[in-house]
């Protein structure tokens, strides 16, 4: 216990509040003059008693309340404005000074001597991105196989959140052989490499005999298979067999993919996972009643890798979502990529942009129909695409050695390798290749072999050099297998597994104290691309110049401009503001017709370009919360209502005079997660803003106290529902701090669109179409007005959203702390402790001096301590 | 020995050069179920294109009939008959009912757009008892049918065709 608090201490535990027999007498003056009349053991308001308040600070409760009154003292909160006797400014901070020492020098003491990073094994992420890099398998699914990681701090990468168990083993132990099995090439020569035009017209014979799409040629109406009128066309099957889908005739949709109907390629699915390159034409029309039109602009074809191997909800199957294309009016465009797809992968495609419309039930059926359509011309389909045979990552394995038949009469006693039967098993006619004999690796000298390949493979899969007893034993691995009666390969799996499921492999191996350049280097991948560090990386490591400034800065800036990065930003993002939860409710169909998945996929990718954005230019705090432009597309722009932006590609748009949109705050993203589906709380969304943006947690909830909750009805706003509950003392004080940012975003509904007044399904006015489809029906009605006024703790008052914003942006250096604390806790796989703040502090501190910008913040975030010790 | 090596020589030329003068398969008129409009002769010339041990050698498409060749021994009724499944054809025996003894019909029809609609519509009733021979024309509206009176009626196959969601000429959609 330092001098200072052991001093306060003396004074406090004199018998029953005996300020007065203390050593410090001017410590103690303090607290009597300033605290004690609300802080006793009588009154004890906010559950404070300093007269029992212990001043053992090695104790983990007395540390933590005397870090309360720490920080509520220096954020000039206590004692309150109202208070009869406040202390001078010297004074507060004389005695604030000297409290933060003695809760300085017991953390320090706390912590002296322990690793302040726990030993933590990869995450699911990280271990998937590490396999991919390791073995260039840049699709291969496996993540989802292994157990869900916690989340301790607010992150999946802390210690405390990555426990391990049996399961996991056994996992792991599943996935090593899931990536061997996809690694090892089993034929001399890659497989073929198909080259296919998929036309959709046969996986769309029901809805085109239907009239939710129609059979298009030279952008018209297919003479050979007229559009659906009165009596629509009778027997798909027949429709089939007659061959009027096989012409190569365009299709074009009105109706979305929905549970009875998946436009999607079924022609073709994938047996060897790998890379396939798509060509997809796409154009967009309007309908009217059997004439083709100009579209009424440019709409937005999705394009998804359907899992044919996995069940989905109803009746369909998981998917991906690849991108979404653009489909300009009558002008066909094509849009090439370059995708993974694995065994039983198809192509899916939506008419993404499109109100969902259902012609099927409707008189007159496409003859009768006016609206929007989506073309789709064909998808040409290339792969798998092997640059070398064998690939990459058998290389790794096996290194040059030969692939020869194993003919089972010239090993006796010798154990072949297991191969599974390739066979198609959904209905695409695509079909193996035929192979003939059973082909494996063969080496005239196994051991020596082994050695060699072991010391090529083991330093990359563990990421620093491995010493010979280490690979000796795994070569001893080897020796017993091939003793045992395996063959080469099935002998050398057996050391490649044990070290895919080796601590080795599975941790993140770091010295105690400050990182050596191995370990920065693996930080530092790990930070930014979420995966191992590249050869690069590993070079500069071991040579040992890695922690050299310059060449830090310089790496720092490789891996930022490289695609990887975009992982880190995916990952802290789902995580900081919680981009992981954005599908956990759907809105309420009655009251936001108007949401779809391409808009919900349209909120994240603007999320991302955002953050994508600040560190490009290197753009200061201040952006969190206020900006001059957004990353938009057009369902974005046209849900913000802003105007000139066409198409479903994300792009930075200068936003007019006045506009709030731009930031996180007010992002629909934000705006979704932080509400329910139905109605939107200022709590919760007060509490985020706190906590993810603020840096500021409010307290959790005291027990027993009924949450406030919505009236769904209408009849009350919730901002009256406040009102009564902030009536209680006991929850005034934390609402004063959690409302006002929750009330600036009242103006926003649950998906993130702006109102003024809140949506109902009960009593209200007609609600007017707004920019919502003309082909969306609506149902809710306009209930009682929206009031985003407010008022901060400190008495500033805002009227909305905008003056909100003004006064946040003000707040630069709590901004900027937040997001420098965030990004180290998510770096540093640990949480920050009260010694941390010195080194926070200088961070910042560092990064303001070189501009504020967030790119800034990075370079000076992986030379601070925090980062670089472990 | 000189002797033997040359009558075996002998031999086998003979026997080479008869094997070109093979008597060909011996054929057989079939009907064909499937030949609802006269493009579809294309169709089942491209349907038999793809089997090696049957030959299709002419169509009638007026009778529905078509010469088939091939060796009894070797191609089975089954096999036969599964021919060009995927196309929607089907080879069954000729009928066996004289010529004089069926009826030729007539329905009206309305809203069929395409030849698919044309084969939904002949798969309806092509394979009731007592159909011998069908076409549709979509162009037209007509269903035109022979049928072994002793074993079917129009009654039976506007039931028929009402199931298949055709719409006979003056009633309402079905569908």
């Amino acid at each position: 216990m330092s001098g200072h608090l052991r001093r306060v201490g003396l004074i406090l535990l004199g018998a029953g509040c005996a300020w007065l027999a203390a050593a410090d007498t001017r410590q103690a003056a303090f607290l009597k003059a300033y605290c004690a009349e609300c802080h006793d053991a009588e009154t004890k308001k906010g559950d404070l008693d300093l007269a029992t308040l212990g001043t053992d600070l090695a104790a983990t409760e007395t540390f933590a309340r005397w870090v309360k009154v720490h920080d509520r003292l220096e954020a000039g909160e206590m004692p309150p404005k109202k208070a009869k006797t406040r202390p001078s400014a010297d004074e507060a901070a004389k005695f604030i000074a000297g409290l933060k020492q003695s809760l300085f020098d017991a953390d320090a003491k706390r912590l002296a001597g322990e690793a302040r990073t726990g030993v933590r094994r990869l995450t699911r992420a990280e271990y998937e991105n590490t396999v991919r890099d390791l073995f260039d398998l840049s699709g291969i699914p496996l993540a989802n196989g292994l157990p869900a990681d916690g989340s301790a701090h607010g992150y999946d990468k802390n210690s405390d959140a990555l426990d391990i168990s049996h399961v996991n083993l056994a996992k792991y132990v599943e996935a090593a052989d899931q990536v061997l099995d996809m690694a090892i090439a089993t034929t001399p020569q890659p497989p073929v490499r198909q080259k296919l035009r998929l036309s959709m017209g046969r996986n769309c014979a029901h809805i085109l005999g239907n009239g939710d799409g129609v059979l298009l040629r030279d952008m018209q109406p297919d003479p050979e298979f007229p559009p659906a009128g009165e009596q629509g066309h009778i027997d798909q099957g027949a429709h089939e067999r007659s061959g009027i889908f096989e012409r190569g005739s365009t299709v074009g949709l009105f109706r979305h993919e929905d549970e009875s109907f998946k436009p999607y390629f079924y022609e073709f699915a994938a047996l060897y996972p790998g890379r396939y390159r798509l060509r997809l034409s796409v154009w967009s029309f309007g309908w009217d009643k059997g004439k083709v039109l100009p579209a009424r602009g440019t709409e937005a074809a999705r394009l998804s890798i359907v899992h044919l191997s996995e069940d989905g909800r109803g009746t369909g199957h998981p998917s991906d979502v690849i991108g979404y294309y653009a489909a300009p009016s009558l002008k066909p465009q094509v849009h090439e990529l370059t995708t993974w797809l694995n065994f039983k992968d198809c192509v899916g495609f939506n008419v993404a942009s499109l109100a969902p419309v259902a012609n099927y039930s409707r008189k007159g059926r496409a003859m009768a129909f006016t609206g929007p359509g989506i073309a789709c011309d064909w998808l040409d389909l290339e792969g798998p695409i092997h640059e070398t045979w064998p690939p990459a990552g058998h290389r790794l394995l096996f290194g040059d050695l030969p692939i020869s038949e194993f003919k089972p009469a010239d090993h006796p006693g010798v154990k072949p390798p297991a191969r599974r039967n390739l066979r198609q098993e959904t209905q695409a006619p695509n079909q193996p290749d035929r192979m003939q004999g059973l082909w494996t690796v063969t080496s005239g000298d196994p051991l020596a072999d082994a050695d060699r390949l072991l010391a090529g493979f083991l330093p990359k899969a563990f990421r620093r050099p491995v010493t010979g007893a280490v690979r000796k034993a795994y070569v001893a691995k080897v020796a017993e297998r091939l003793k045992l009666g395996d063959c080469f390969e099935l002998a050398m799996r057996w050391a490649y597994r044990a070290a895919l499921c080796s601590p080795d492999f599975l941790y993140h191996i770091e010295p105690a104290g400050p990182l050596d350049d191995l370990a920065l280097a693996g930080r530092l991948s790990y930070f930014l691309w979420n995966s191992q560090p590249d050869d690069e990386l590993g070079t500069l490591a071991a040579a040992n110049r890695l922690h050299d400034a310059s060449t830090l800065r310089a790496q720092v800036e490789r891996l930022l401009k490289d695609p990887r990065a975009q992982r880190f930003i995916d990952d802290f993002l789902g995580q900081w503001l919680k981009l992981r939860a954005i599908a956990a409710n759907d809105p309420d169909h009655k009251l936001y017709p108007e949401f779809s998945p391409y808009l919900q996929d349209s909120m994240v990718a603007e999320t991302r370009a955002y953050f994508r954005e600040l560190i490009d230019r290197d753009l200061g705090a201040p952006y969190l919360v206020k900006s001059d432009f957004a990353m938009l597309n057009e369902k974005l722009a046209v849900h913000y209502g802003i105007s000139g932006v066409e198409g479903p590609q994300i792009r930075r748009v200068a936003l007019p005079a006045g506009s709030c949109r731009g930031p996180f705050l007010t992002q629909a993203a934000i705006l979704k997660v932080t509400a329910n589906g139905t109605t939107t709380s200022p709590v919760p969304r007060g509490a985020f803003v706190m906590a993810r943006l603020l840096g500021k947690p409010p307290e959790p909830p005291p027990p027993n106290v009924a949450a406030v909750e919505p009236d769904v009805r209408g009849a009350t706003t919730i901002r009256q529902l406040l009102d009564k509950h902030r009536s209680d003392v006991v929850c005034a004080s934390c609402h004063a701090k959690i409302d006002p940012p929750g009330f600036a975003l009242e103006g926003f509904d649950v998906i993130g669109g702006e109102r003024t007044r809140y949506r109902s399904i009960g009593s209200g006015d007609n609600a007017p179409r707004g920019a919502i489809d003309p082909f969306i029906g609506i149902g809710f009605k306009l209930g009682p007005p929206v009031d985003a006024s407010g008022a901060l703790p400190d008495g500033r008052a805002f009227s909305g959203i905008a003056e909100y914003q003004a006064l946040l942006a003000k707040e630069t250096t709590p901004l900027l702390k937040n997001l420098a604390e965030q990004l180290a806790v998510y770096a540093a796989g640990r949480p920050l402790a009260f010694s941390d703040r010195a080194d926070i502090a200088r961070l910042v501190e560092r990064t303001q001096k070189h501009g504020g910008g967030i790119r800034a913040l990075i370079h000076e975030l992986v030379v601070n301590p925090i980062f670089r010790t472990r | 020995m000189t002797r033997s090596i040359i009558g075996v020589l002998l031999l086998i030329a003979v026997q080479v050069l008869s094997a070109g003068d093979a008597p060909p398969p011996p054929t057989a008129v079939h009907r064909i179920v499937g030949l609802c409009y006269p493009e579809r002769v294309e169709d089942l010339k491209a349907a038999f294109k793809e089997r090696t041990d049957v030959t299709l050698v002419s169509v009638d498409y007026e009778c529905a009939e078509a010469t088939l060749a091939y060796d009894p021994k070797r191609v089975s009724t089954d096999s036969l008959r599964g021919i060009g499944g995927n196309k929607g054809f089907e080879v069954r025996p000729r009928t066996t009912v004289p010529a004089d003894q069926l009826k030729r019909l007539a329905i009206a029809v309305v809203g069929l757009d395409c030849k698919g609609c044309a084969l939904g519509t002949y798969n309806a009733i092509a394979r009731i008892e007592g159909v011998e021979q069908a076409t549709v024309s979509y162009k037209d509206g007509k269903v035109s049918v022979l049928i072994d009176p002793a074993r079917t009626n129009q009654g039976v196959l506007e039931e028929a065709l009402k199931k298949a969601n055709v719409t006979l000429a003056g009633s309402e959609p079905g569908k």
